[in-house]
């Protein structure tokens, strides 16, 4: 092989201890500017590796933690109001139990399930609206799985 | 169990743990995966405060996504991938150039010189000049020579396709040595 070796085959030879296949190894062997540079890339090899490794100063375990504590405080005290709610609307239903039976046998079968059907609508209105919210919030974090 | 046990508890049983509401384990994700993460952030970011913030970010991201995390590779790879692209977010944002053109010096000195230079000199001059690079060929350098990672793990981390990963290596790894060797040159001037 008459042609000097290329600096990416130096790289490779040097870097990745690959053995050169027999027509550069002789050339190698007899050229100083091939044998010198690849003698250089390792050397910078060498010395990429010699550099310290970094660290953060300051203790990232703790800091990061420290903000999801919050989040799970917020989630106990977010079920706080629906266990009130509930609560208060039992007590409600009990208080005035005679008054909704009044209400409900008045009711005609047919307006029941319009009203139920309806109900169950908005419920799944409202549960597709939250996800998609959800998953907007989701994608705004930049971050694909 | 004590946190030396858990230290060695493999990536599932620590996710586990978390998505069970042990706050404890996700610390011990931090400590597991940290090094590689000051890594990316350390060569992709230059500002000290900067990087505080986005280290806690990254880690604030893990933990949201971590129920969707399917195992496809080692999650220290997983959240080295959520620093990259949240680095690269930082530093579209402040419209830094990512990969700007390098110049190469033109006219190199005899190789062996710069081979008598002592390792110390070399690596201050190496250091310097690794610090010179664009983000990205930094983090590739570091990623490839430093964390021994593979094109395949590299690939993982930076979405960057392979051929395009051995291209930057080459393209950076080209202008060290030609720093080594410009740097030579002006001593001897």
């Amino acid at each position: 092989m008459t042609r000097h070796l290329s600096d990416e085959e130096l790289q490779i030879f040097a870097s990745d201890g690959q053995v050169p296949e027999t027509g550069m190894m002789q050339h190698i062997e007899n050229c100083t500017s091939c044998r010198e540079q690849m003698a250089v890339y390792k050397l910078v090899f060498a010395s990429i590796k010699e550099q310290p490794a970094v660290a953060f100063d300051f203790d990232l375990a703790a800091a990061v933690l420290q903000q999801l504590q919050p989040a799970a405080t917020k989630k106990t005290t977010s079920t706080f109001w629906p266990v009130i709610i509930v609560i208060f609307v039992a007590i409600a239903l009990y208080l005035f139990r005679k008054n909704f039976l009044h209400l409900v046998t008045g009711i005609s079968a047919v307006f029941l399930l319009i009203s139920i059907i309806a109900c169950i609508s908005i419920i799944v209105f409202k549960a597709v609206k939250m996800y998609h919210a959800y998953e907007h919030q989701v994608e705004k974090l930049n971050f694909s799985e | 169990m004590n946190d030396q046990n858990h230290h060695n508890l493999p990536d599932r049983d620590l996710i586990e743990k978390v998505l069970a509401g042990d706050a404890g384990a996700f610390g011990l994700i931090i400590k597991n995966t940290e090094a590689l993460v000051a890594q990316v952030i350390y060569k992709m970011i230059s500002n000290k405060e900067d990087r505080k913030d986005i280290a806690q970010e990254v880690y604030m991201k893990a933990y949201k996504n971590l129920p969707g995390f399917r195992f496809e590779s080692k999650l220290s790879t997983w959240i080295a991938r959520i620093a990259y692209n949240t680095c690269l977010n930082q530093l579209e944002k402040k419209k830094l150039l990512l990969l700007d053109d390098i110049e190469l010096p033109e006219k190199l000195v005899n190789h062996t010189a710069a081979l008598e230079l002592d390792m110390k000199e070399r690596s201050i001059i190496i250091s310097a000049a690794i610090e010179k690079l664009p983000p990205i060929l930094k983090t590739l350098i570091t990623l490839y020579h430093n964390e021994n990672l593979s094109y395949a793990e590299i690939q993982q981390i930076t979405e960057l396709p392979e051929g395009t990963i051995k291209s930057y290596l080459f393209r950076g790894r080209k202008v060290l040595k030609k720093n080594l060797l410009q740097h030579y040159k002006k001593d001897e001037i």
